[in-house]
C-alpha cells in the first residue's frame, strides 16, 4: 500500500503552475506585470520580484523599496498596500507559503529528490527550530530598520543610498535561481546582475533545504511578516480532539515540526504562525475526521483512513 | 531530534541459553525433569479446553462462513503448528512475542515467523507458582511461564528467540526466568510518553531489536523487504479498520468471535489472515445490508476493557456474552486495538520507517503502563460514543496492579460521562465462574433498567 498523496500531489501541481504562470508571457499571454490593478496587491511570496510576468509584487520589497524612499511621503504610499496584505494574511493566512511560493516549491522538490534517492533527513532539534523560527523576526527586523536608516533623511546616510545596496536585494537566493533560467530562456538580457552573495545564499538554500525539510521557511523574513497573523486567518487547521489517539504521526510528518497539532488536548484552532498550510498532516491522519482545514468556518478538507484498493496480498513466509 | 547510531555491545549481550552460566540461573537445574508429567496434565487440559471453547464458538447460530476457518485456525496443535515446524526444518526462524509492544513488521522483514507466546492455558499456571511460590502473581505470566517449563505450547517450544517488551513487572521478571530457556531480547518500554526522551529511547529499542533479528536470521534486514513487510502490515490495519467500522454498523458479530479474530493477528500468518479477513469483510457487510443481526438493539451493549484475553481462556467474554450482553467494542490489547494503528509512514527511507514503526508501537498505545495514560481516557470515551456503549466491563486478571489502578480511576471518570462501569477481578482458573456470572447479570440488569427509564 502506498500512502495516497490526496494533497501533496494537487499541491505540487499547483506550486509549478504558478511558477509556469508567473513567465506565461513566454506563451504569449498579456504582460500582467504591468497591469496596474495587479501591481498594488502585494502578495506575501517573497520572490515575484524576479518574475517577469508575476501578476502581483512581493511585499518585503515593497517595504523596502518604500522604507528608503519614502520619508518626505511620510511612508503614506505604505499604508494602503500594507492594509490590502494584511487582510489577504487574514483570509488565507501562510497558505501562500506552501501552494504558490516559487521558494516553497524547489524546498519540496529537494524533499522529493532526497526521498526518491533514500537519504535519511535530519530533522532540527526542537530547541534549534525554536530558535530559528524566532530568528526570522530578527532578520525581518533588520531589514526594516536598516532600510528605514537608509531612507530616514537626518542620519545622513542618503548620501550613500545610491553606493549601498537594499539587504534582501542581496541576500535572496530567488535572484540566483530564477534569474538564470530566465535569461536562458531569453526572457531578461544576458546583462543581467546576479549578485555573488545571492549565489552564495542560494547554495546555502540547496545545502540546508536538501537534509532538511523545508529550512528556508524556518528563517524567512517574508513568512515572519504573515506570521503574527497566521493564526488569526480564516483559513486554519481543524482539530476534533476527542477524535485525537495521539499517534504523533502529524508532528513527524510535519516539515515545519510543529508539534502543537499533536499536543493539543482541548483547542479546535491548532494553526501556529509557523504553519505553513501545506496540509502534510491531514493527509497523514488516520483518524477520520479528526485533522481538517476550516474556512470562514467550513471544514473544507478532512483527514480520512488511508484507504488502498490494492489486492495484491502478499503471501505469507510460511505458505 | 538526530538519532545518532553508535555500534556499541546490547545491555543484554547473552545470545543463548547456554551463556548464562548455571549458578546464575533462576531455574538452577532443567526443569524439564521435574516437570515430566505435569506436561501431560497440562497438554491434556489445554487440548480439552480448545476444543471445548472451538465448540462452543461453533454452537453460535447465525454465524458467517469464513469465521471456521479462523475457529480452524485457533487450535494450539492444528495447522499452524505443523506449519512451524516444517518452517523450521526448512531453516526458517521463529521469533515469539509477548504483546502488543512488539513490532511485528520487523521480525516479517528478517523473513522470521512472529508468533505470539503469551498463554490461555490454565493447567500451567501450577508449576510456575511452585517455582515462584506466589499465587497473587499475574495469571498471564504464570500460565506463560509454566507452558514454557512443561513445553507444552508448539508455538513457545518452535522460538528460536523470544522479544520480550517490558511494560509491566511480571514481564520484566519473567523475561528474566525465560532467558534459562532461550534467548531473550528485552526492549524497555518507556513509561512516560511526555517529552522526547522516550521517543529516542523506545526507537533505539527498535533498532536494537532489528540488529538482533539480523543476528537471529544472518542477514540483513534491507529497505525492501522492511518495506515489504510494512505494507502487508498496513493491509491489515486497514482491513481490520474496515471490520470495526462494519461492527459500528450493525450487530453482525459476537464480541467473543471477534476477539478470536484479534488474537489470531498474533498468530496467523498476516498475509493469510488479511485474505480471510477480507472475506468476512465482504460477507459481513452483505449481513448489514440484509440486517441479518445476531441480536437485537435490546441487548444491553457492553465494551470489555483491561487485562488481554488469551485463547483459549474465554471465561470471561463467554459469561458476559452468555448473561444475554453483546459487546459491542473493547479496549484490550488482544481486542480491537491490536492492528488500529496504522503505521504511515511520511518516507521511505530506513530511518523514517523505523521511526514510523517505533512512534506507531509507543505513541498511540493505550497500555496502562503509561503514566499520564489520557489516551486510555479519550479512546474509551471515543469507542462509548461510536459503538453506543451502555455499560463498561472492565475485566482485571488478579495480580495485574496498573489495570486494577487504571480501573479505579476509568470508574470514576465514566461516572462523569454517566456511564456505569463494573470491575471483575478474576483468575483463569474456572472456579470464581458462578460468582462473576451474578454480578454480570446483575450489573447487566442494571443497565437493561438504566434503558427503560431514560425517557423520564
Amino acid at each position: 500500500m502506498k500512502l495516497k498523496q490526496r494533497i501533496s500531489t494537487p499541491r505540487l501541481a499547483v506550486q509549478i503552475g504558478w511558477l509556469i504562470f508567473a513567465n506565461s508571457m513566454i506563451f504569449g499571454l498579456p504582460f500582467l506585470g504591468d497591469v496596474p490593478g495587479f501591481r498594488d496587491v502585494f502578495f506575501p511570496d517573497a520572490t515575484t520580484k524576479f518574475f517577469q510576468n508575476a501578476p502581483t509584487h512581493s511585499i518585503i520589497y515593497m517595504l523596502q523599496d518604500r522604507l528608503v524612499a519614502g520619508f518626505p511621503t511620510f511612508y503614506m504610499n505604505l499604508v494602503i498596500p500594507i492594509l490590502i496584505f494584511a487582510v489577504l494574511v487574514l483570509v488565507m493566512g501562510r497558505f501562500w507559503c506552501a501552494w504558490l511560493c516559487p521558494l516553497g516549491l524547489p524546498q519540496d522538490l529537494l524533499t522529493r529528490l532526497r526521498r526518491s534517492v533514500g537519504v535519511k533527513r535530519v530533522n532540527l532539534p526542537p530547541n534549534w527550530s525554536v530558535f530559528l523560527h524566532q530568528m526570522k523576526y530578527l532578520g525581518l527586523f533588520l531589514i526594516i530598520f536598516y532600510t528605514l536608516a537608509l531612507g530616514f533623511p537626518y542620519l545622513g546616510l542618503n548620501n550613500f543610498q545610491s553606493g549601498l545596496l537594499l539587504p534582501y536585494e542581496i541576500l535572496d537566493p530567488n535572484r540566483a535561481m530564477y534569474v538564470y533560467p530566465q535569461i536562458w530562456m531569453g526572457l531578461l538580457p544576458a546583462s543581467t546582475v546576479v549578485p555573488w552573495m545571492s549565489i552564495l545564499v542560494f547554495g546555502f538554500f540547496v545545502m540546508t533545504c536538501f537534509p532538511i525539510r523545508r529550512f528556508w521557511c524556518h528563517i524567512c523574513p517574508a513568512g515572519a511578516i504573515m506570521a503574527p497573523l497566521n493564526k488569526y486567518a480564516t483559513i486554519h487547521l481543524r482539530k476534533d480532539t476527542s477524535k485525537c489517539t495521539h499517534c504523533g504521526i502529524c508532528a513527524r510528518v510535519c516539515p515545519m515540526e510543529i508539534r502543537k497539532v499533536y499536543e493539543e488536548r482541548e483547542e479546535e484552532n491548532v494553526s501556529v504562525a509557523n504553519c505553513v498550510h501545506c496540509y502534510r498532516c491531514v493527509e497523514s491522519c488516520p483518524e477520520e475526521g479528526c485533522l481538517g482545514v476550516s474556512l470562514m468556518g467550513k471544514v473544507v478538507l478532512e483527514s480520512k483512513y488511508p484507504d488502498q484498493t490494492s489486492d495484491t496480498m502478499k503471501e505469507g513466509v510460511t505458505t | 531530534m538526530k538519532l545518532r547510531r553508535k555500534k556499541q555491545p546490547n545491555a543484554d549481550a547473552i545470545d543463548n541459553a547456554g551463556s548464562i552460566a548455571v549458578d546464575r540461573r533462576y531455574v538452577p537445574e532443567r526443569v524439564e525433569e521435574r516437570m515430566g508429567d505435569r506436561q501431560e496434565k497440562v497438554l491434556e487440559e489445554a487440548k480439552d479446553k480448545i476444543a471445548k471453547e472451538s465448540e462452543r464458538l461453533r454452537a453460535i447460530s447465525n454465524a458467517v462462513k469464513t469465521l471456521e476457518y479462523f475457529i480452524n485456525m485457533s487450535d494450539y496443535f492444528g495447522k499452524r503448528a505443523k506449519e512451524i515446524q516444517g518452517f523450521k526444518r526448512k531453516g526458517g526462524k521463529v521469533v515469539g512475542t509477548f504483546c502488543m509492544f512488539v513490532p511485528n513488521e520487523i521480525i516479517r522483514a528478517g523473513r522470521a515467523i512472529p508468533i505470539q507466546v503469551s498463554c490461555g492455558f490454565c493447567e500451567a499456571v501450577q508449576p510456575a507458582n511452585d517455582l515462584l511460590s506466589d499465587a497473587g502473581l499475574c495469571p498471564l505470566m504464570r500460565s506463560t511461564l509454566g507452558t514454557k517449563m512443561t513445553g507444552s505450547s508448539p508455538y513457545f517450544e518452535g522460538c528460536d528467540m523470544i522479544v520480550n517488551p517490558t511494560p509491566c513487572d511480571a514481564k520484566l521478571k519473567m523475561g528474566e526466568i525465560l532467558q534459562d530457556f532461550v534467548p531473550i531480547v528485552t526492549m524497555n518500554v518507556p513509561r512516560i510518553k511526555t517529552g522526547y526522551s522516550a521517543r529516542r529511547q523506545w526507537i533505539q529499542e527498535v533498532w536494537n531489536l532489528k540488529e538482533r533479528v539480523e543476528q537471529l536470521v544472518g542477514k540483513k534486514i534491507t529497505r525492501k523487504s522492511l518495506r515489504e513487510s510494512i505494507e502487508t502490515y498496513q493491509d491489515a490495519q486497514a482491513t481490520w479498520r474496515r471490520f470495526w467500522k462494519i461492527r459500528e454498523k450493525g450487530n453482525v458479530m459476537w464480541g467473543r468471535q471477534a476477539l478470536l479474530l484479534s488474537w489470531l493477528t498474533y498468530i496467523d500468518d498476516i498475509g493469510r489472515w488479511t485474505r480471510n479477513m477480507k472475506k468476512l469483510n465482504s460477507e459481513l457487510g452483505k449481513k448489514v445490508k440484509a440486517k441479518d443481526f445476531v441480536c437485537g438493539d435490546e441487548t444491553p451493549r457492553v465494551m470489555l476493557a483491561g487485562s488481554p484475553i488469551i485463547w483459549p481462556n474465554w471465561k470471561i467474554p463467554n459469561l458476559i456474552e452468555e448473561s444475554g450482553a453483546y459487546i459491542a467494542c473493547d479496549e484490550l490489547c488482544s481486542g480491537m486495538r491490536v492492528l488500529y494503528d496504522p503505521v504511515v509512514v511520511d518516507e521511505w527511507t530506513e530511518k523514517g520507517m523505523m521511526e514510523a514503526i517505533a512512534e506507531k508501537y509507543l505513541l498511540p498505545c493505550t497500555c496502562p503502563c503509561f503514566s499520564p495514560n489520557l489516551e486510555r481516557e479519550d479512546n474509551m470515551l471515543r469507542r462509548i460514543k461510536e459503538y453506543r456503549v451502555e455499560g463498561v466491563i472492565f475485566h482485571v486478571l488478579k495480580g495485574c496492579h496498573l489495570n486494577s489502578m487504571d480501573a479505579a480511576k476509568t470508574s470514576v471518570f465514566l461516572k462523569k460521562h454517566d456511564i456505569p462501569m463494573l470491575k471483575i477481578e478474576s483468575e483463569y482458573d474456572e472456579g470464581d465462574k458462578e460468582q462473576l456470572r451474578v454480578r454480570i447479570e446483575a450489573f447487566l440488569e442494571m443497565i437493561q433498567t438504566r434503558k427503560e427509564d431514560l425517557p423520564f
